[in-house]
């Protein structure tokens, strides 16, 4: 009778036991990776209130599924795999919201600042501005710090294609910041 | 490595550290000068890619706050709907057994109206047809009702013999031919119900309401023909043959 009753004890406590260990993995992955999913969030929607609620879907799906990722240190790119479905389901959910170039925020350009500055906000419009195609794997890339062979893995691509869109994507932006600085130039001088 | 093939690379990753490229980006002034360009511009770009994090997201993101959220997308419409579902079902399954006051109930149609409306409706279609109905064909028909016609000569030339709805039941009607027009006749049985006068009109028909054993008489005619003659003429028929 007296083992019964602690063995009824001893399971809860097994079971709130391996709870707790989830529960640190889960926040080990928040505070290692939250950044670089909000920044990754917001390059795909433009807005940061939209890329916040994404960044919460994502977590909240990864919570349930946590089981699931056997590996930490795949951890970046399954939750960036999460992080897109629910940008597309938040396309099928609002069709017509689409994102209007003009309400991505870049603030303004008159204001005098550092060359560098108005640099940064130049290729950050520019960097909006490019098709999705081309983004992705350069956010990828710079931001998320993955492999041609990883991205290729991650947006269900193969590498060469993965490889030829990170080359346009960088030829695009310098070819267009060469010509504007050119331009500038010209206009000046 | 080919020139072209490099500056490739050098774009798609400036960071490549495959030994080729490697010995590639160092073999000439013109390439180590491309590749300090290339290595700048994605410096710049990593910075322009640098969104500043909201301070308060890790706190959002920890599980207290994320599981406690009241409208998740997520299990919304399931929870509102069962919800909705169980309601609708306590609601259906209880007011089942509440008994109605008397005056909740609305009252039976009323004869003269149902039957005058029936007669409207179907005018296009029973003021043309003929469908040559003989005797036993009429008593197949009446049989269900209890009824019978002894003989042909006691209602004249009979259109149409059928069954139809009337106020929601099955009903015998017949058409025949008045003195006039053709006289609508039905036999509905006597536990229909239905608010019971003895003769009804309107500014177009008219008609009459005869009680017999298990069946009301039914006859409505335009305004011109004498419906109570044609009325008392099937009423003889149909007792005699009983």
């Amino acid at each position: 009778m007296i083992s019964l009753f602690r063995r009824k004890k001893s399971r809860p406590d097994a079971v709130s036991k391996s709870m707790v260990a989830k529960q640190k993995r889960y926040e080990a992955l928040v505070y290692a990776l939250h950044g670089d999913l909000f920044r990754y969030a917001f390059w795909l929607c433009h807005d940061r209130q939209v890329a916040e609620d994404l960044v919460q879907e994502t977590f909240l799906r990864a919570w349930k599924a946590l089981d699931s990722l056997k590996d930490e240190k795949a951890a970046k790119a399954w939750l960036i795999t999460i992080l897109r479905r629910e940008n597309a389901r938040r396309f099928e959910r609002k069709q017509f919201d689409l994102v209007d170039m003009d309400s991505v925020p870049v603030p303004d350009k008159q204001s005098p600042g550092p060359e560098q500055n108005m640099e940064t906000e130049w290729l950050r419009r520019h960097i909006a501005e490019l098709a999705e195609e081309y983004r992705e794997p350069l956010l990828l890339q710079v931001l998320g710090g993955f492999s041609g062979e990883e991205i290729a893995e991650i947006l269900d691509l193969n590498k060469n294609t993965v490889m030829t869109r990170l080359f346009r994507a960088r030829n695009k932006l310098k070819e267009a910041m060469d010509q504007d600085k050119s331009s500038r130039g010209q206009s000046n001088g | 490595m080919d020139d072209l093939e490099f500056r490739r690379r050098a774009y798609a990753d400036p960071n490549d550290k495959s030994p080729d490229f490697i010995s590639a980006s160092t073999t000439n002034a013109g390439n180590r000068k491309f590749m300090d360009e290339i290595k700048d511009f994605n410096h710049k770009l990593t910075r322009a890619l640098h969104e500043p994090v909201p301070d308060t997201l890790p706190d959002k993101l920890m599980l207290s706050r994320l599981l406690c959220q009241p409208d998740r997308p997520e299990g919304f419409g399931w929870r509102h709907l069962a919800m909705a579902a169980s309601v609708t079902f306590v609601l259906g399954f209880s007011t089942r057994f509440m008994p109605f006051s008397a005056g909740a109930e609305p009252p039976p149609p009323a004869v003269g109206q149902v039957a005058m409306q029936h007669v409207r409706l179907e005018m296009p279609f029973t003021q043309n047809v003929d469908e040559e109905v003989s005797l036993t064909t009429i008593n197949a028909k009446l049989a269900p009702y209890g009824a019978r016609i002894q003989d042909m000569a006691d209602v004249g030339k009979v259109y149409f013999a059928n069954h139809c709805l009337f106020a929601g039941g099955p009903a015998a009607h017949l058409v025949i031919q008045g003195e006039h027009d053709r006289v609508h006749v039905f036999i509905v049985p006597a536990d229909r119900a239905l608010q019971l006068v003895n003769s009804f009109s309107d500014s177009h028909y008219h008609g009459e309401v005869i009680p017999m054993t298990l069946n009301r008489l039914v006859v409505v005619s335009e305004l011109e023909e004498d419906v109570g003659k044609i009325a008392g003429k099937i009423k003889a028929s149909l007792e005699r043959a009983i």
